[in-house]
């Protein structure tokens, strides 16, 4: 199997020996949420969203009644 | 008391009958551990069982009173907890394989407020393997099992606990909850389980799946015991820079005041997907209950809960990967590939995906807010959408068939981790094989209280909560 240089890089980043059959399985699973998310994010996200947000999102959100 | 009348006491009766000195903590310690004897073996329901140093403390807790010195609200009751609470000097081994020898220095927060509360600790609790699993799944140590019927799952992966808290082994038990972990074995043992609200309950010293999602919380008989606990554990920790420092209400305190008038919302999409007719018909019946309560009953819109499905397993299988990855590369093969198979597509993910799915959080769980808790109290939501499986459907069988079983499982819990926000699980009934079915009522940040009060007043009214297993009789 050839392996372009992504590929490389990323077995270099994660030095997880995965076989085959275990990266296809992983990519398998790991494929549509990739392309869902993204696509969500395409359309939700702005420049000022950011994960720091959230916990004030909780504060601002909790129930006071 | 006999063992059979002591060990049938809620936990808050039972804390109540210590103080009162009705019944001594050691007589309790002592029936809890002849039980765990009896019963722990057929449930592989305990990691460890520390009779020795339980006894002690009971005798401690005793003395104590004896001695009139102020009683904590937990003074004396035996409890048991998932086996990923750091205990210093104990092993600690997450169901795992990898952490068999694992010995924390240090004692998990919650851990140390319940001992300073007065509880007595019996022991650790099985779980599934790093908790990875919805149903109890645990290829090395082997499955927990049901006490409704051993034949079938506890749920998972706090699976340990509710089998013991169900076959009245320990009074209450802590688990964990990601993606259901609390609720799954609360909803198929017949138990009163609560996720708490994201940083409601400091999370030191636990073993954590995924630390975006992770929240620690109460398995129990009743929303009465639940809410001691929580009242017991959560608030704010210096060793949890996480950790929410709102003021803990008295959630028992706050039980009092009935079902009339809460505005409970029922989704009109995603949650009764896969719910079965027979699950149904008892979710129905619920609801009928809280309309005789005096709940006002609506139906609610809720957002695409498929995409925050799929932003809550992103998050989760990142962080687990992160967590797991050295162990991945050294160790792989003492993994269950059930349990890996789940946490290597982590491994695959761009790191910008992982910061958009967390930077959706905020404003997806504004929608879900404003979408469906906006004009109501509660949401009224199945637990688990399904009958309890067998071990057999989910350990055996064409992998597919197996992983359909699984995912059904979590379909109804694993995004309100994502959105952060309280669930209770709450007895409904049993199907028509016995087992245990529950309804979950979700409310908006911080607000365990009310969550409490609708669960506590429904078991006013109703006894599924009371029923024990007859192996516990």
């Amino acid at each position: 199997m050839s392996k372009s240089l992504l590929d490389q890089i990323a077995a270099e980043l994660q030095a997880v020996p995965l076989s085959e059959a275990d990266a296809a399985r992983a990519a398998a699973l790991a494929g549509p949420t990739n392309r869902t998310v993204r696509e969500a994010a395409d359309a939700w996200l702005r420049f000022e969203d950011e994960p720091a947000v959230y916990l004030a999102c909780l504060r601002d959100q909790a129930d006071d009644r | 008391m006999n063992e059979s009348e002591m060990m049938s006491l809620g936990l808050a009766e039972a804390a109540d009958a210590v103080a009162r000195g009705e019944v001594t903590s050691v007589e309790l310690t002592q029936a809890a551990i002849a039980r765990a004897r009896k019963l722990g073996p057929k449930l592989n329901c305990f990691a460890a069982l520390d009779a020795t140093d339980a006894l002690r403390e009971a005798e401690k807790a005793d003395g104590e009173r004896r001695d009139g010195k102020a009683c904590g609200p937990l003074h004396g009751v035996p409890l048991a907890h998932k086996d990923l609470f750091y205990r210093g000097g104990k092993i600690v081994a997450c169901g795992s394989k990898i952490r068999k020898d694992f010995v924390p220095e240090t004692t998990a927060a919650v851990l140390e407020r319940l001992s300073a509360a007065g509880a007595v600790n019996i022991g650790a609790l099985h779980m599934a393997e790093f908790a990875f699993s919805p149903t109890g799944f645990n290829e090395h140590y082997g499955h927990a099992r049901n006490p409704w019927n051993p034949e079938h799952v506890p749920g998972g992966s706090s699976s340990g606990s509710g089998a013991a808290v169900a076959a009245r082994i320990v009074f209450g038990s802590l688990g964990t909850d990601t993606g259901g972990s609390l609720r799954h074995p609360a909803s198929m043992c017949g138990l009163t389980g609560l996720k708490p609200t994201l940083t409601r309950v400091s999370r030191a010293g636990v073993m954590p799946l995924s630390h975006s999602l992770d929240c620690v919380g109460p398995l129990a008989r009743s929303a009465r015991d639940c809410a001691r606990l929580l009242e017991v554990i959560a608030g704010a920790d210096r060793a949890d820079a996480t950790s929410s420092a709102r003021p803990v209400p008295h959630y028992e305190a706050l039980l009092a005041g009935g079902g009339r008038g809460l505005r409970v919302g029922v989704p009109r999409s995603y949650y009764y997907e896969m719910v079965s007719a027979e699950i149904k018909k008892l979710l129905d019946e619920s609801l009928e209950a809280l309309r005789a309560m005096g709940a006002r009953v609506t139906l609610v819109e809720v957002p695409d809960m498929n995409l925050v499905n799929s932003l809550a397993h992103l998050i989760m299988s990142v962080e687990a990967a992160t967590i797991h990855r050295k162990w991945l590369e050294t160790r792989r093969e003492d993994y269950a590939e059930q349990v890996r198979s789940r946490i290597e597509p982590g491994l695959l993910y761009p790191a910008t995906r992982y910061c958009e799915a967390l930077a959706m959080r905020a404003p997806i769980t504004r929608e879900f807010i404003d979408l469906a808790l906006k004009d109501v109290d509660v949401l009224h939501l199945p637990a688990v959408p399904i009958p309890v499986p067998s071990i057999e459907e989910t350990t055996r069988g064409h992998p597919v068939d197996v992983a359909r079983v699984i995912g059904t499982v979590g379909h109804c819990t694993r995004g309100i981790n994502y959105l952060g926000l309280p669930s209770i699980s709450v007895p409904a009934g049993f199907d028509a094989k016995g087992l245990p079915v529950a309804f979950q009522l979700v409310g908006r940040p911080f607000s365990e209280a009310k969550l409490l009060r609708a669960a506590h007043a429904y078991q006013q009214v109703t006894d599924w909560h009371r029923r024990s297993p007859p192996m516990a009789s």
